[in-house]
């Protein structure tokens, strides 16, 4: 049984490529089927398209799959200008109300645009209201902490950070979004690395200035896909490497070339040192275990980190003295090593 | 995929339920300070663009370290009006002279702490000023127990190297005083419609050291 969009549409379009195969190009010369056997694999075929079309909104071809994105896009931009429309409107009128009326409105407006996502996704399988919905639900929990916040005069706390996180998470699996995901894991690890700062006596809203929390965090959200199987949505396990890769090279770029805060009891040159090699053997290890185990998305974002470290340190050893085109031109040699060295890599994998 | 939407739902029922709860933790009990502030103390935070976006009513309450603006330094921070002890008890490490070469890298790299700050109401209602940080509110109430000119606050307090007065030496920067106040209906109607009057604030600080209106009056003209 197939559970995830993407599945079926790489199904349907698997079918549809064999029984075009079949009947042009060069297998219908290889593997020349009977009239019964040929009869037989159309029917299965139809009727397998017809019961993957029946769970999922399919495209039929390239152009309905342009389409498709577009509406995707489309939704997610008009989740973010409905979103931002709300607060403004929101901001507008919200002085002319009591107290009361303030509350009420902030706490009942998530909750009946929850109620709007969930009506739309019984109505519609492809599920662009449902998520534009979701995300302005998303977008008015925001606004009902802030606004409680700024009513009650309360001074701003990381477990909004917590709050706002697991509501978006819960809508990302519930609705199968992306989006969502992204959106609630960066707050998660926002709010452990804020809840971290907190508990050890600092200002929460430093939570970006020790590095070392978001690379523990994002090391954890990479593992995830490793011992939590998404048989539902296989599509959120790159989302996890992705983000986690991400946000944990990040973290180790600001901390080799920023002026961050360590927990190591070492010089900060020394400190430094150590991130820009562990940064770049990571960044390789990366590289291999993505092409190893097909994670297209851990190679490319592993290749601009392990790139980007490399430029980093070329351009404080050398840009001060080296002429501009030699600079460049170096830069460009190491790009043409990077690629025979990525090849290679491909080759063993 | 049903409990995907407990869990929001529990998000959102649980995230209200804990701020309206901390909401009345605050206001219940003795409250910690009472206190009245003239509107010359008040800078407002309602934007002025033209196109009148924001319809609430807020206030920031004007405070300043201790000697200022005399004791400011040519950046606009203050010089020394904190001991070096008041420092350490705050947690900073504070093991390197201000006078040696690394200083300034060893201070930048000490992250801000949590602390509470006594404020002083000036006796003209006009402003506070800056007492004291220490990291328990109670002992700094016990230290300051006139409850109607002197408000107990959380803040964040900063390390810093200044050379303001030619020496290197150790001050700290109070950072995000929650002074900022805003001003439920009725008394916001009544601010909106009096925009030039001269009015007092009377504000209720709860025990968890967070503010609530409890009247506006216009009795002062400006």
């Amino acid at each position: 049984m197939v559970q995830d969009r993407a599945e079926a549409q790489r199904q349907a379009d698997g079918i549809r490529t064999l029984q075009r195969d079949l009947t042009s190009g060069e297998l219908a010369e290889v593997l020349v089927l009977s009239s019964e056997q040929k009869q037989r694999f159309d029917l299965w075929a139809e009727s397998r398209l017809a019961s993957l079309g029946a769970v999922f909104d399919l495209d039929r071809n390239t152009a309905q799959g342009a389409m498709s994105w577009g509406a995707r896009i489309a939704s997610a931009l008009g989740g973010f200008a409905l979103a931002v429309s709300l607060v403004l409107l929101f901001q507008r009128y919200w002085g002319f109300f009591d107290t009361w009326m303030q509350v009420f409105f902030v706490i009942l407006a998530p909750a009946a645009l929850l109620a709007g996502a969930e009506y739309a996704a019984r109505r519609e399988r492809t599920l662009y209201f449902a998520s534009l919905l979701s995300l302005v639900s998303l977008a008015a929990f925001a606004l009902n902490l802030v606004v409680l916040g700024q009513v009650f005069n309360i001074a701003p706390s990381e477990r909004a950070l917590l709050a706002w996180g697991v509501f978006a998470v819960a809508l990302a699996y519930r609705y199968g979004q992306r989006l969502h995901l992204t959106i609630g894991l960066f707050l998660l690890v926002s709010y452990g690395c804020a809840f971290l700062t907190s508990s050890l006596g600092y200002d929460w809203l430093e939570f970006g200035a020790r590095p070392e929390y978001a690379a523990s965090l994002a090391l954890i959200l990479w593992s995830v896909p490793l011992w939590l199987r998404h048989a539902q949505n296989p599509a959120f396990e790159s989302v996890y490497r992705t983000l986690g890769i991400s946000i944990f090279f990040i973290a180790v770029v600001s901390l080799a070339e920023g002026n961050m805060i360590s927990f190591f009891p070492f010089a900060p040159d020394v400190i430094r040192t150590g991130y820009r090699s562990l940064g770049l053997v990571i960044a390789m290890g990366a590289i291999w275990l993505g092409i190893r185990r097909q994670w297209p998305a851990q190679v490319n974002l592993a290749a601009f980190f392990f790139c980007g470290l490399l430029v980093f340190r070329l351009h404080a050893w050398w840009w001060a003295w080296m002429p501009s085109w030699l600079f460049f031109g170096i830069l460009g040699l190491f790009g043409v090593v990077v690629v025979i060295a990525l090849r290679q890599l491909r080759r063993w994998a | 995929m049903k409990k995907s939407l407990l869990v929001a739902l529990a998000a959102l029922a649980l995230a209200n339920a804990i701020t309206l709860w901390h909401v009345a933790r605050n206001s219940a009990g003795v409250p910690d300070t009472s206190i009245t502030l003239n509107s010359e103390a008040l800078s407002s935070l309602s934007r002025s663009d033209a196109k009148d976006e924001d319809s609430s009513v807020n206030f920031n309450i004007r405070w300043q370290y201790p000697g200022m603006p005399e004791t400011m330094d040519d950046w606009g921070w203050p010089r020394i009006w904190i001991a070096r002890e008041a420092l350490q008890r705050l947690g900073f490490d504070c093991s390197v002279s201000p006078a040696s070469s690394d200083a300034q890298a060893f201070y930048r790299r000490q992250p801000s702490r949590r602390a509470f700050v006594a404020m002083q109401l000036a006796t003209s209602g006009t402003g506070l000023t800056l007492l004291e940080t220490a990291v328990d509110s109670n002992a700094l109430r016990g230290r300051y127990p006139d409850s109607k000119h002197v408000l107990i606050l959380p803040a964040i307090v900063t390390i810093q190297v200044t050379s303001g007065t030619g020496v290197p030496a150790l001050t700290a920067i109070v950072d995000k005083v929650p002074t900022q106040i805003h001003i439920p209906k009725p008394f916001s109607t009544q601010i909106r419609t009096h925009p030039n009057a001269a009015f007092r604030l009377h504000l209720t600080y709860g025990s968890l050291h967070e503010p609530r209106v409890t009247g506006v009056d216009f009795s002062t003209p400006r």
